[in-house]
């Protein structure tokens, strides 16, 4: 069943960079590796964003996400707590999960009044109490689910956030134009509508991330003495 | 419900004086019993919190720094969030807050906050940039609560006419408050701190 046009736009509103939750303070460890010379060049760019969606984002977030959004569904706040616990875990970088929850509650805080729900009210509370990390991916989804998303258009929303959010950093950092960066956000299509397929038949067990390169860029960028992005 | 502080924007050009500004303002509210802390959002991270933290009148926790990703004035009007997070850890860790400073990165004069970000806001520009900034009809130096025109001292050297600026302040400004201040020898700050009292602590 495709989406009414009151979701397309819940889609849209959600997914555009507009949205305030902080993502634009946001680089994933693209700055610190522009500042080292690794990435110099639009196809170094286009690898990092590849790499990231493949090796993390798609087996990793998007798993964490398609399990929130039953969960939410189901009104099952426990099992949310849970998947935002093992999310938790498998983020072994500190800087990762300083900014995942510093941009979940950015998002929880937007969103809570954008469209109020008992559910949000709740990870509000969790989160003041601790009971919670709070963790972007997990509140996304569960934002999305009760602004009406179905689980599909809310893991588009959040790979396509994702990707226009990096290129965006991309470009002001200098490591690629305005021009290339629709080129690479085109090119990478196939692999954001294969990652927001494959997220849906995961089990929680199967959640991996691979990206050692990207994971000690993420460390570097903690200890940068000058720098534009949080991570 | 707990006491929420009130919270001063400080905006302008790069270099135009806003932390010196700060580091000017701050022992004189502290002077007056004023509990405050600091947000910066300088564009080179902690560099500006780092310079006022050397300066030891404020404790190290009460100075934070927020990245903009090179957008500093998203980060204090399209999205301000992770402004209101420094905000609100602030002021969880500190309840006797009475102000909180939130200082922009550098950027240009259409600069403007947001007012769910911040209660009143100050724009700081400086004589040497020119004294045709106050015409340039910029929203920042005309919409802000306070406009404060800084290095008054250095206008015979960089050939500014004061009195032309003077005259354009109060008129583009509309008869909203303008302050003419030299940070190094703290002229004019004691109407800054005026204003901050008058507008947003409501005890002058």
């Amino acid at each position: 069943m495709s989406d009414s046009l009151d979701q397309q736009l819940v889609l849209m509103q959600l997914a555009d960079s507009f949205f305030p939750s902080g993502a634009y303070t946001l680089s994933h460890g693209l700055e610190s590796l522009v500042q080292s010379g690794a990435v110099k060049a639009a196809e170094d760019v286009e690898g990092f964003v590849q790499l990231l969606l493949c090796n993390k984002i798609g087996p990793m977030d998007l798993v964490a996400i398609a399990h929130t959004h039953r969960a939410s569904q189901n009104n099952n706040m426990q099992a949310i707590r849970e998947i935002d616990a093992r999310l938790f875990a498998q983020t072994p970088i500190e800087q990762t999960r300083i900014t995942q929850r510093k941009s979940g509650r950015a998002l929880l805080m937007v969103a809570g009044k954008t469209w109020p729900h008992v559910q949000l009210e709740t990870l509000a509370t969790n989160t003041a109490q601790g009971e919670i990390n709070c963790l972007q991916p997990i509140i996304f989804s569960v934002v999305a689910r009760v602004a009406g998303l179905s689980l599909q258009s809310t893991v588009l929303a959040f790979t396509h956030g994702f990707v226009t959010g990096l290129l965006g950093a991309a470009i002001r950092l200098g490591a690629v134009g305005h021009l290339e960066a629709q080129q690479i956000r085109l090119r990478l299509a196939a692999d954001m509508a294969a990652i927001c397929q494959d997220c849906e038949q995961q089990s929680l067990d199967d959640m991996w991330s691979c990206t050692p390169l990207i994971d000690l860029a993420q460390m570097r960028q903690a200890k940068l003495s000058r720098r534009l992005f949080a991570s | 419900m707990a006491k929420s502080s009130a919270r001063l924007g400080i905006g302008g050009p790069v270099g135009s004086g806003k932390t010196a500004l700060i580091e000017g303002i701050v022992p004189l509210l502290q002077a007056r019993g004023v509990e405050v802390a600091v947000v910066t959002n300088d564009l080179l991270t902690t560099e500006d919190a780092d310079r006022l933290k050397r300066k030891g009148f404020l404790g190290a926790d009460r100075i934070v720094g927020v990245e903009t990703g090179s957008c500093p004035h998203t980060a204090i009007r399209e999205d301000p969030t992770m402004n209101q997070l420094a905000i609100q850890d602030l002021e969880l860790l500190y309840p006797q807050l009475d102000l909180i400073l939130i200082e922009s990165g550098g950027d240009n004069l259409a600069s403007t906050f947001s007012y769910e970000l911040v209660d009143a806001y100050m724009f700081v520009i400086d004589v040497g940039a020119g004294d045709d900034i106050p015409r340039k009809n910029g929203p920042g130096f005309v919409q802000s609560d306070l406009a404060v025109v800084n290095k008054i001292d250095i206008a015979p050297y960089v050939g500014a006419d004061l009195d032309l600026m003077r005259s354009q302040s109060a008129q583009y400004r509309q008869g909203k408050p303008v302050v003419y201040t030299n940070c190094k020898t703290a002229e004019g700050l004691d109407e800054v701190v005026d204003f901050i009292q008058k507008t947003l602590l409501f005890n002058s």
